[in-house]
């Protein structure tokens, strides 16, 4: 008799817990195999062009250049054009051809971008503007001038370009 | 003899059903476990970002130092040699080479640490065994106590 009832049990029991099975193992199917196929697309490592440090625009502006025929780094320079803008014609002169030998994707339209804001106005900007596609490795810098007012400094690649053409650009 | 029979005609079913259970159970789990171990996640772009860090950022690595600090970003072409490089960043599975160029791209020094894997550094191209890249950024190197704009040029080889 409990033979017979304990076989009765299992019948009772064997098809709701079949089902549940059955469920459970379609449910963890999908998470497993249908979710991560569709997400096998998405890198699970963050490209390295995302860890940007300020290092490329920090080096810009400790670079000598020459001005009246001595040399001062960028941002000594910038500090005499926040002082006396007509000086910002031959900063630019001075600036732009360090600034082309920063490394950038061989693409026939990519640029650097150097910019400076003060009190949210572009007091000099270089590089080729006319590169109209996205910003890519923005880096910035926020530096104190005589005058009290902060300069914020900006350096960024305009270019159409992949995760990796940037990859390249350390 | 009811009992029994009853007994007789569950048991073999009883087995089949446990055990096909149990298999498919086994099967789903082992196909999850075997994508898991299986899966490539390509780390290269990292390992390469990370090398190309340690020898900018690290003062055992090429950062140039003088008795008032460090200055990250500031290559010091003195310490740019073989033995400095084995023991600033050496990674099993992992190779590279560094050069270090002017503003012009006229190359001043270039070493190659010759770390196993440098030598597939020529043939990786092509090769699906291994995974190749070359990183460049904007430095600042020492020369005679003076500072210079220059270019740091690493190729990376790790195993695909």
């Amino acid at each position: 008799m409990l033979n017979k009832k304990g076989d009765i049990g299992y019948i009772i029991y064997l098809v709701p817990g079949l089902i549940l099975l059955t469920i459970v193992i379609i449910v963890f199917s999908i998470i497993f195999f249908v979710v991560g196929f569709a997400n096998s697309h998405t890198p699970q490592v963050t490209p390295g062009a995302s860890y940007v440090s300020n290092i490329k625009l920090f080096n810009l502006l400790r670079s000598d250049i020459s001005y009246k025929e001595k040399n001062i780094n960028v941002a000594d320079y910038i500090m005499i054009v926040d002082i006396n803008p007509v000086e910002k014609d031959d900063f630019l002169k001075n600036f732009s051809p360090l600034l082309e030998k920063l490394p950038k994707p061989n693409l026939y339209s990519s640029s650097w971008i150097f910019e400076v804001r003060k009190n949210n106005i572009i007091m000099i900007s270089a590089g080729d503007n006319s590169v109209s596609e996205s910003k890519y490795l923005e880096q910035e810098i926020n530096i104190p001038s005589e005058s009290g007012d902060i300069l914020n400094v900006r350096l960024f690649l305009k270019c159409y370009c992949t995760n990796e053409e940037l990859g390249g650009i350390a | 003899m009811l009992s029994k029979s009853g007994n007789l005609a569950f048991d073999a079913p009883r087995w089949i059903i446990d055990f096909s259970i149990t298999f498919v159970l086994a099967i789903f789990i082992f196909i999850v476990l075997f994508n898991f171990i299986n899966e490539n996640i390509p780390i290269h772009d990292i390992e390469a970002d990370n090398v190309m860090k340690n020898l900018l950022y690290s003062d055992y690595c090429l950062v140039y130092s003088d008795e008032f600090g460090s200055y990250p970003g500031i290559v010091d072409l003195n310490k740019l040699s073989k033995e400095n490089l084995i023991s600033c960043f050496a990674k099993d599975g992992l190779g590279y080479t560094v050069s270090v160029l002017d503003a012009e791209g006229n190359e001043l020094k270039s070493i190659d640490p010759e770390f196993n894997y440098n030598m597939f550094i020529p043939i990786c191209k092509g090769n699906k065994d291994f995974v190749c890249s070359e990183k460049k950024d904007f430095v600042l190197y020492m020369k005679d106590g003076k500072k210079y704009p220059g270019i740091i040029n690493v190729e990376v080889i790790t195993h695909a």
